[in-house]
C-alpha cells in the first residue's frame, strides 16, 4: 500500500474519521471509475464470522492474538489491522455484533483475498459468511423491493462441475484456497461444465426473465454475486458468496448500511439454523430415578435435481474425503452401504465440529450436533450450488431453505444509515 | 441381499434407530417416511428408567404377578401436547408368555396404563393416554399379540390396569422396506394409510440402514456383521470427537482425552443413562482398545506425545507446530474400517479395581 494511505490509517483516531475519509476516497474513486482511470483499488469489505459457542466467545483482540495480527483500538469497536508479516496497516475491523465483524480494506483484491483467506485458513474460530445461490435468491427480492425498477443491477453465477468425470481429471491442486472469485482478467479454458458470467440489466426485466430462465437453465440458481444498487447514486456493493463486499458506490456510509443490512439477514438465518437444526439430548431431571433424554433437532437434507452419476458421486467423495485440505473443508472415512450411498460420522474441518452425513446420488442428509456451528449449513448450500448442483432444493427439517432466509429478511428492517454499533 | 436385509430388519439397534427417523422432520417423498412426525409424534424420552408407583408395586405382588418394578424402554414418544404417549420397546423376535422377557413386557403394560403420566412426573394419573408399542419382524408380530393379550388378561385378573398395546412389523419385499400393524394400531397412531405401509425404497445392492443416531448398545444382542457395522460406526465417531478436540488448538499445548466425555458424546449421551455396569464397561473396553490400536498406528516419534494418566486420560502433548501438524496429520489418516471389528471385549483382571473414569 502506498506510504500516504498508511499514514492516513495510521492517524485515523475515531469511527467518524474512518467514515469520512472512506467516504471521500470512494467519491474520488467513482471518478476514477468514470474517467476509466482507476488510481486507486476500491474499498473491499471482508464480513467474517466468529464462529464459536456464545457462552465461550472470545474477544476480537484474543481471536486476533491467536493467530499473531497485530489490531490497535480506535475506539470501541473498531480497531486498526496489521499484517502480521510486514507489519503494515491491512485496513480498519469493525465489530458488528459479538459473532460478526467486518474488515474494511484499500488493498487489491489479489492481494486481501489471499490475506483474509489466510486469516480465516489459520483461524478455526472464523469463518466467511456464506451467502448461498438460495440466499442470494431471496436478497434478489430485496433488491428488486428496494429499488426503482429501472435502476441496473449486476448478478454474477458460479457453476463449476469440477467433480463430473469426462476422462480427466479436472480439479485444480488449488484445493480450498479458491474460495474467492477471480476477479482478474486471466482467462482459464474450460471444457467442462462450467457456467460463470454476469447480467447487468434493468431490475424490472431481470425480474420478469430470471425465474424463468432459471428453469431452463439450471446454472441461473448458483448466483454467486449480487450487486445492491446505492440509493444515493451510480453504482452500487457488490456481494460476493463469501461475504466480500466490494464497494463500487461514491459513498462508504451506504455501503457500510447494506453491509449491516445482509449481516443482520444473515445473523437472523443462522439463528433459525441453529434453532431447528441442532441435534442434542436434552435432559429433564423428573421426580423418579434418573433423567430423561430428549431428542431435539431436525436434518438438513439436501435433494438433488438430478442424480449424480456414480463417477461423479465417487471422484467427489475421494477429493473430498481423500485429502485433508479440500473444498468442502469436511473430514470424514466414508463407509460404503451401496454403489451409491455413503454414510460419513464425519467433521467440518474448518471448525472442527462434528456433522454426520448420508451421500447418495440423489441426495445428501446431514446431522448437526448441537454446537455445530450453523455456517457449517451455509458452507455446504453454498458449495453444492456451486460444484454440484446449481439447482438442488434444501431443507432443514421439513422447512425449505428459502423460507428461511425469507423469514430471516423479513424481521431485518432496511436501513440506509445506522447508528455506531458496539462490541 | 435377501438374508442380509432380513438380518438388518431383525436387529433391534436398526428399529431403535429407524423410529427416531420416522420421527423426524423431513421433506415429503424424500428417503425415509417419517409417517410418526406426520402422525404428530415427537420423541419424548430415549432409553428412560421408569418406576412402577408403590400402590401398583403392592398390589402386583399381592397378585403375584411376575414383573419388575422397573424397566427401561427403548423409547417414549409423545403426542397432542403429551396427553398421548407411546413406550416403544424393539424387539428381535416374539417370547411367550413365561418367557423372561415376559416380566418387563407386564411391567411395561402397566407403565401404558393410566399412571404413565404420573410415572412420567407430567401429569395426575389418567390425564394421559399411553400406548406400548412393540417394534419386532413383521412375522412376528400375530404371536407377540398374542402374548400380550394373554399379559394384559393376567393384568386385569389383578384388577389392574394397562394401555392399549400392539405391535409395528417391519418388513422388506423386492423394492422396500414396510411397516405393518393391525388396524387397531393404525387408529392408535394415526396412520393415514393401511397397512402394509413403504418407508423406505431399496436399491439394488445397497444397504437401507439411515444414519445412526445410536450408532452401539452392548446391551442389544446383534449379529456379528451388525456389531462390526455398529462398533465401526462408534469408533469413526470416537475418531472425528479426538479430532474436535485436536483441531482447534495451538501449539504449543497439551490436549486430554478424557474417555467419559468422548463416550458421552460419541453416543448422542446415551452412555450416561446405560444403568447396566457390564454395558458401560464394555464401551469402556472398546475406547481403550480403540486408543491403544490408534497409538499403536502411529510413528514411534509421535508415540512419544501421546501417554495414558489413570487420574486424567489420555494425554497428548504437542511441544511445538511440527509435532502438533503431524499428529493431526496421522490420526486424520487412522482408518477404523481396518481395525478388528469382531473382537471380543474379555473383561481384564486389573479392570476391576478400575474407576468409572477408566477410558
Amino acid at each position: 500500500m502506498e506510504t500516504d494511505l498508511m499514514n492516513i490509517i495510521g492517524s485515523i483516531s475515531t469511527r467518524d474519521k474512518m467514515v469520512r475519509y472512506l467516504d471521500g476516497y470512494a467519491a474520488e474513486r467513482m471518478e476514477e471509475l468514470d474517467e476509466r482511470k482507476m488510481k486507486r483499488p476500491l474499498t473491499k469489505s471482508y464480513l467474517v464470522e466468529h464462529a464459536c459457542d456464545s457462552d465461550k466467545a472470545k474477544s476480537i483482540k484474543d481471536i486476533m492474538d491467536s493467530v499473531s495480527v497485530p489490531i490497535e483500538m480506535i475506539e470501541e469497536g473498531l480497531y486498526r489491522v496489521r499484517d502480521h508479516y510486514d507489519g503494515e496497516y491491512f485496513g480498519f475491523l469493525e465489530t458488528l455484533s459479538p459473532r460478526y465483524f467486518v474488515i474494511y480494506t484499500l488493498y487489491e483484491s489479489q492481494q486481501s483475498d489471499r490475506w483474509i483467506r489466510n486469516l480465516i485458513l489459520r483461524c478455526p474460530e472464523l469463518d466467511h459468511v456464506w451467502l448461498s445461490g438460495l440466499t442470494f435468491n431471496v436478497l434478489w427480492q430485496r433488491v428488486v423491493q428496494l429499488n426503482n425498477p429501472n435502476r441496473y443491477v449486476k448478478i454474477m453465477f458460479q457453476h463449476d462441475s469440477i467433480y463430473q468425470v469426462d476422462g480427466e481429471t479436472f480439479e485444480s491442486e488449488e484445493e480450498e484456497t479458491s474460495t474467492f472469485p477471480d476477479e482478474s482478467d486471466i482467462a482459464e479454458i474450460i471444457e467442462r461444465r462450467a457456467s460463470k458470467f454476469s447480467l447487468v440489466d434493468r431490475i424490472s426485466i431481470v425480474k420478469e426473465k430470471l425465474s424463468k430462465l432459471q428453469e431452463l437453465y439450471s446454472p441461473l440458481y448458483a448466483i454467486n454475486q449480487l450487486r445492491f444498487p446505492s440509493p444515493i447514486g451510480r453504482g452500487g456493493h457488490d456481494f460476493f458468496d463469501n461475504g466480500k463486499v466490494t464497494n463500487r458506490s461514491g459513498n462508504f456510509r451506504d455501503h457500510r448500511s447494506h453491509i449491516i443490512y445482509v449481516q443482520r439477514i444473515y445473523d437472523e438465518l443462522m439463528k433459525v439454523t441453529e434453532s431447528k437444526a441442532w441435534y442434542s439430548i436434552q435432559k429433564e431431571t423428573v421426580a423418579i430415578p434418573g433423567t430423561f433424554q430428549r431428542l431435539v433437532g431436525a436434518p438438513l437434507s439436501i435433494k438433488f435435481s438430478d442424480p449424480l452419476s456414480q463417477e461423479t458421486l465417487e471422484y467427489w467423495l475421494k477429493s473430498t474425503f481423500g485429502r485433508l485440505r479440500n473444498r468442502f473443508r469436511l473430514w470424514g472415512n466414508p463407509i460404503k452401504l451401496g454403489p451409491t450411498k455413503f454414510h460419513v460420522y464425519g467433521i467440518d474441518r474448518h471448525l472442527w465440529q462434528p456433522i454426520f452425513m448420508e451421500i447418495t446420488a440423489n441426495h445428501l442428509i446431514a446431522i448437526i450436533p448441537k454446537g455445530t456451528c450453523g455456517n457449517t449449513v451455509h458452507r455446504l448450500v453454498t458449495n453444492i450450488q456451486r460444484y454440484i448442483d446449481p439447482a438442488a432444493s434444501v431443507f432443514v427439517g421439513d422447512t425449505k431453505y428459502e423460507e428461511m432466509v425469507e423469514e430471516s429478511s423479513r424481521g431485518v428492517k432496511y436501513e440506509r444509515e445506522t447508528s455506531r454499533t458496539v462490541q | 441381499m435377501k438374508e442380509k436385509l432380513q438380518e438388518l430388519c431383525s436387529d433391534p439397534l436398526f428399529h431403535i434407530n429407524l423410529t427416531i427417523w420416522l420421527t423426524q422432520p423431513k421433506p415429503d417423498n424424500f428417503s425415509i417416511q417419517p409417517v410418526l412426525y406426520q402422525s404428530g409424534f415427537r420423541i419424548f424420552s430415549i432409553g428412560p428408567l421408569l418406576s412402577l408407583p408403590p400402590d401398583i408395586r403392592l398390589m402386583t405382588r399381592e397378585s403375584n404377578i411376575e414383573c419388575q418394578d422397573v424397566a427401561k424402554p427403548d423409547l417414549i414418544l409423545e403426542a397432542d401436547n403429551r396427553s398421548k404417549l407411546l413406550i416403544m420397546e424393539c424387539k428381535k423376535s416374539s417370547f411367550g408368555s413365561s418367557s423372561s422377557t415376559s416380566g418387563q413386557a407386564r411391567t411395561l403394560l402397566l407403565l401404558s396404563g393410566p399412571v404413565i403420566s404420573e410415572v412420567l412426573a407430567i401429569g395426575k394419573r389418567s390425564s394421559a393416554q399411553g400406548i406400548l408399542c412393540y417394534f419386532t419382524r413383521s412375522e412376528q408380530v400375530s404371536q407377540l399379540e398374542n402374548t400380550l393379550s394373554t399379559l394384559e388378561q393376567e393384568i386385569q385378573k389383578a384388577n389392574l390396569d394397562s394401555g392399549e398395546y400392539g405391535c409395528l412389523g417391519i418388513g422388506s419385499n423386492d423394492t422396500a422396506i414396510f411397516l405393518t400393524y393391525s388396524d387397531k394400531m393404525r387408529q392408535l397412531l394415526r396412520f393415514q394409510s393401511p397397512s402394509p405401509l413403504e418407508i423406505l425404497s431399496l436399491e439394488d445392492g445397497t444397504d437401507p440402514r439411515p444414519l445412526y443416531f445410536i450408532p452401539y448398545d452392548p446391551s442389544i444382542e446383534q449379529s456379528r456383521e451388525e456389531q462390526a457395522l455398529s462398533r465401526r460406526i462408534l469408533y469413526e465417531r470416537f475418531l472425528s470427537n479426538i479430532l474436535t478436540k485436536i483441531g482447534p488448538v495451538n501449539a504449543p499445548c497439551e490436549v486430554v482425552l478424557k474417555g467419559e466425555e468422548i463416550l458421552r458424546a460419541a453416543t448422542f449421551g446415551l452412555y450416561d443413562i446405560w444403568e447396566d455396569a457390564e454395558a458401560r464397561k464394555h464401551i469402556r473396553r472398546l475406547w481403550r482398545d480403540f486408543m491403544d490400536c490408534l497409538r499403536n498406528s502411529l510413528k514411534e516419534e509421535q508415540r512419544n506425545y501421546i501417554k495414558y494418566k489413570p487420574d486424567k486420560g489420555w494425554i497428548l502433548t504437542f511441544e511445538n507446530r511440527n509435532v502438533y501438524e503431524e499428529m493431526l496429520t496421522q490420526v486424520s489418516k487412522f482408518k477404523p474400517e481396518f481395525l478388528d471389528l469382531s473382537k471380543p471385549m474379555e473383561t481384564p483382571q486389573l479392570e476391576l479395581e478400575l474407576p468409572e473414569g477408566y477410558p
